[in-house]
């Protein structure tokens, strides 16, 4: 059985609003789901419901009563504890796909955090986001309100790739500028130097937050399928090299393979949660994956 | 270079094809917006270069092979300019002169001498060559060709014929080869002889004389007319084994005349005794054999010879000599591998009644146990019979191969002692083949046991069986036998029915191994109760026996073997030389010992061939191996007279050609696979 989250790309490409696609793929993934727990006793109202023996006194509502000569109980919604920062790299090697028809790396990457944060909004999690190529582009603190994750949104759909990539600056700056303990999650294909990626994550680690790296690789990247002779023009710096793709496959895939261990081991190194994702990954997984690391945190 | 076909050079355009190939086909570059080139930074230069110099060399090659291949459809040869250093002369002659057997008839030893000469008188000593060969089986050049015209003249002056066969087409090409390594004006080829036609059979036509070198034939006839009669052929035991049986000597006279020949007288004479005469009667131009049947009961050398009364048709003709050496008697050794006191059971019983049925037997037989084999038994034995024999002592088995390497022989008669593995590892190098199991007969068509089938009665052991009423082999019945293996290097003399190996012999060094893969037991066949058991045991050890005996009978012009510290004469008395031992004249040869006894006597006699009168004519031989002008073939010339000539080598370098077609073919295959191909 599929799941549900797992809309075809070609059909949510045809779906304009972010907005939009990441309600349609968070509530395709909710109707999988049992219904969120995190409900109780709050400062904000949620629903009346009526009173049963062994509720508190004290939390009957007497308006309600006088008026309808019954007693309700006020619920109300529990603020949420977590504050999760989405980072979202928006270099121009982002911006490489392999088919006209398939998403970009980035657009892969803001449909994710869409999905994320709205997924988030739902639970009642505060999500912020940070857009980042050489250096912060876009910085939108945690917050909870709609109105909040409109302009997540926004600042998602309207993100185009540019300038060169450097992880680990930004997140530095980002790792200094944090008062709150969360959940960090860092949407990137981390093409710069695994160490010093790592040593950042590391940053936020010693600082008690928990990171979830998602890994965002097309497929032209992963599987190097080009047969002819090939010029290759780095996206990031110009650079341009002459390739035989027949003999430069092995090389280029050892090459990759150890690019990508080095995160893996990285990661498990300093209790990050690792994923690799192609951009024909279905959505739905980065939420199951923010589930898991959430249900962990409790 | 030159080639055989220039026309197809033309082709060589063709060599551009691959280069076009390259070009129309090379990879078109597709350009790429990548999102990071660091993955290609270690290799993508080193691959690229790589690949380019792949497709370089595979092009240079593929151009080279088109160039190859069109230089092969042309045929090409070297046409090298060589100095020529040889010395000059106006006229280079090869005096060629037929001492044969035949060149000793009335009238033509003299006849020789005087071509010989006059041929060589008009030569001058300053300006011309000449040469002198003497030639009978082969060519032998009596003076190399030189300008000493008179030293030439005076070995021709000594020419005198021998006993030898004629060969005229190798006296020929000898005189063409030592013409070619001289400069002449004019070179000629005298050829001096009765132009016997057995002399020119051994000419295959695969050669010819070089373009410029001319062939003159002399030819010559006997002054008054020779008899007409020879022997041709003969047939007599060479070694024999001393028993009361008597021996053949057959002869084989011709009659060349158109007369017929009656009554003539042939005489057996043995140690210089009158034996028999007796009396032949020959058609004109035919043949007729005589045969004497004498008991030769005198052990070692029995000198002897048939002589024809008749006049010879070459001196010499009408005598044949001969040697019969005969084995006093022939010790074998019968190892018996399963002693008893019954008959029935005991391995050696048959075998021994059947070698030594009396006193007179021919075999001098020793029996004894494996256990009872010693190195000096086998060596005091010219063969040993092996009767169910599963071992012997290792000394012994040591002296087994010793045997053999003198030439003596050993028998097999395996039987339910042997066991296959342990007679298949001590036995190995002595034994003809391996034995794997025993075998039951199955026979069919009503037989209770297998038969003798497919026996070569060519071989001298079944010679005796296979006229009729000699002797049926097929009698005895074999209803166990072994089987055997490893046979592919013998030679196998019968087989059962069901056509395994019945009886194997191999050769190994000088000796003979055989078996008969059933030993004499009556439990394993009725062999020894047949009658022709004891004819073949005897043919048997005689065959095994007699090759230890030495040779004794040769023809005129073969070596002499003449062991150290012996000494050989001649049939005048004369002794020869130890490097002088070849045989001349036709006659006895006494071989002596240091104290001067002699130890064998060897027979020689002329070539018979050479009695043959009939002649060829002399434009039949010219037309056989002169060469029409502009003609090729196996011989050429160095041009005459310039001082720089051009030789057309062989067409070697067009199979080198072809061989590296070939290689780079294989080459281009190889790199080409490993190409990138993008």
């Amino acid at each position: 059985m599929a799941t549900p989250g797992a809309l075809d790309f070609n059909v949510l490409a045809r779906i304009d609003s972010m907005q939009l696609l990441a309600k349609v793929v968070v509530e395709g993934f909710v109707l999988g789901l049992h219904r969120s727990p995190y409900r109780g006793f709050s400062v904000e109202f949620a629903e009346y419901r009526q009173y049963s023996p062994g509720d508190e006194v004290k939390h009957v509502d007497w308006k309600v009563y006088g008026k309808t000569d019954r007693y309700y109980i006020k619920q109300f919604e529990e603020e949420t504890n977590l504050t999760c920062y989405l980072i979202v790299d928006a270099s121009a090697s982002m911006g490489y796909r392999l088919s006209p028809e398939g998403p970009t790396k980035l657009q892969y990457a803001s449909q994710m955090a869409a999905c994320l944060s709205y997924f988030m909004m739902r639970q009642r999690d505060a999500s912020g986001l940070m857009i980042f190529d050489t250096k912060i582009r876009t910085a939108l603190p945690p917050r909870l309100r709609q109105t909040h994750l409109k302009h997540i949104l926004a600042a998602l759909e309207t993100a185009e790739p540019g300038g060169e990539t450097n992880i680990s600056k930004p997140l530095h700056e980002l790792a200094e500028g944090l008062k709150r303990k969360g959940l960090i999650i860092l949407i990137s294909d981390l093409l710069d130097d695994p160490e010093k990626v790592i040593s950042a994550l590391q940053h936020f680690r010693f600082q008690g937050h928990e990171v979830i790296v998602f890994q965002v690789m097309d497929t032209g990247e992963l599987n190097f399928p080009f047969t002819t002779m090939t010029e290759f023009t780095d996206l990031e710096t110009g650079q341009k090299m002459m390739v035989s793709p027949e003999g430069m496959k092995p090389i280029y895939m050892e090459e990759l393979r150890k690019f990508l261990t080095s995160y893996e081991k990285g990661c498990a190194g300093i209790h990050a949660d690792y994923r690799l994702f192609d951009t024909s990954t279905p959505l739905a997984l980065a939420l199951s994956e923010y589930l898991h690391r959430r249900s962990r945190m409790g | 270079m030159s080639f055989l076909h220039p026309f197809f050079l033309i082709a060589l355009g063709g060599a551009a094809a691959p280069i076009l190939i390259h070009f129309l086909t090379r990879d078109r570059v597709q350009y790429v917006a990548f999102s990071t080139v660091r993955f290609f930074a270690k290799g993508a230069k080193l691959v690229v270069q790589r690949k380019n110099f792949q497709e370089l060399i595979l092009l240079l090659m593929r151009v080279l092979l088109a160039i190859l291949l069109v230089i092969i459809f042309a045929r090409p040869f070297f046409k090298s300019k060589v100095v020529d250093n040889r010395q000059s002369f106006d006229t280079a002659r090869v005096v060629v002169a037929d001492v044969s057997a035949s060149m000793r008839r009335t009238g033509l030893p003299d006849a020789l001498k005087k071509e010989a000469t006059d041929a060589l008188d008009s030569l001058k000593e300053d300006s011309d060559a000449a040469a002198l060969i003497a030639f009978s089986d082969s060519p032998n050049v009596v003076e190399p060709l030189g300008n000493k015209i008179a030293q030439v003249k005076t070995a021709a002056a000594a020419l005198a014929p021998g006993y030898g066969g004629t060969n005229i087409g190798e006296a020929l090409r000898k005189a063409n080869d030592l013409l070619h390594a001289v400069k002449a004006q004019q070179k000629e080829i005298v050829l001096i002889s009765d132009l016997q036609r057995e002399g020119w059979r051994y000419f295959k036509g695969d050669w010819k004389l070089a373009e410029n070198v001319k062939l003159v034939i002399k030819t010559l006839k006997p002054t008054d007319d020779n008899g007409k009669l020879a022997i041709v052929d003969a047939d007599v035991p060479h070694s024999l084994v001393l028993d009361k049986q008597p021996s053949s000597i057959a002869v084989r006279v011709a009659n060349y005349s158109d007369k017929p020949c009656e009554k003539l007288n042939v005489t057996l004479e043995l140690g210089g005794k009158k034996i028999d005469t007796q009396q032949l009667n020959i058609r004109a131009n035919g043949t007729a054999a005589m045969r004497f049947r004498h008991v030769f009961d005198t052990p070692g050398d029995n000198p002897g010879s048939v002589t024809i009364a008749g006049d010879p048709s070459v001196p010499g003709g009408n005598v044949f000599y001969f040697n019969a050496r005969v084995i006093p008697r022939i010790p074998i050794l019968l190892v018996n591998g399963k002693p008893s006191s019954n008959p029935l059971v005991d391995a050696s019983f048959f075998i021994d009644k059947a070698l030594a049925p009396d006193a007179e037997t021919p075999f001098d037989v020793k029996v004894l146990t494996p256990n009872e084999v010693t190195p000096q038994a086998v060596g005091g034995s010219l063969v040993v019979i092996l009767a169910n024999v599963g071992s012997l002592p290792t000394p012994a088995t040591e002296a087994l191969s010793a045997l053999l390497s003198r030439g003596g022989g050993i028998f097999f008669l395996p039987g339910d002692q042997v066991r296959p593995d342990a007679f298949n590892a001590q036995f190995a190098h002595v034994a003809p083949c391996k034995l794997r199991e025993v075998l039951q007969a199955k026979p069919a068509n009503g037989e209770t046991a297998e038969s003798l089938t497919r026996i070569d009665f060519d071989h001298p052991i079944f010679e005796t069986f296979s006229r009729p009423h000699h002797g049926d082999l097929s009698l005895p019945k074999f209803a166990k036998y072994w089987e055997t293996t490893d046979t592919q290097l013998s030679h196998v003399l019968a087989r059962f029915g069901d056509g395994r190996p019945a009886i194997v012999e191999r050769e190994i060094d000088k000796g003979v191994s055989m078996i008969l893969v059933s030993a004499i037991d009556p439990k394993w066949n009725d062999f020894a109760y047949q009658s022709v058991f004891l004819p073949y045991l005897h043919q048997t050890m005689r065959y095994l026996a007699v090759r230890t005996e030495l040779k004794t009978n040769f023809s005129s012009g073969d070596l002499l073997p003449v062991p150290e510290g012996n000494t050989l004469k001649n049939p005048k008395g004369e002794k020869l030389a130890a490097n002088e031992t070849s045989a001349a004249d036709p006659g006895f040869y006494p071989l002596l010992n240091k104290e001067g006894k002699t130890v064998a006597i060897y027979a020689v006699n002329g070539n018979f061939s050479e009695a043959n009168p009939a002649v060829i004519a002399g434009d039949e031989i010219s037309a056989a191996i002169e060469r029409a002008p502009g003609e090729l073939g196996d011989s050429f010339d160095i041009g005459s007279t310039s001082g720089t000539t051009e030789k057309m080598n062989d067409h070697r370098i067009w199979w080198y050609l072809l061989c590296g077609l070939l290689c780079l073919s294989f080459a281009e295959l190889v790199v080409g696979n490993k190409t990138l191909r993008h």
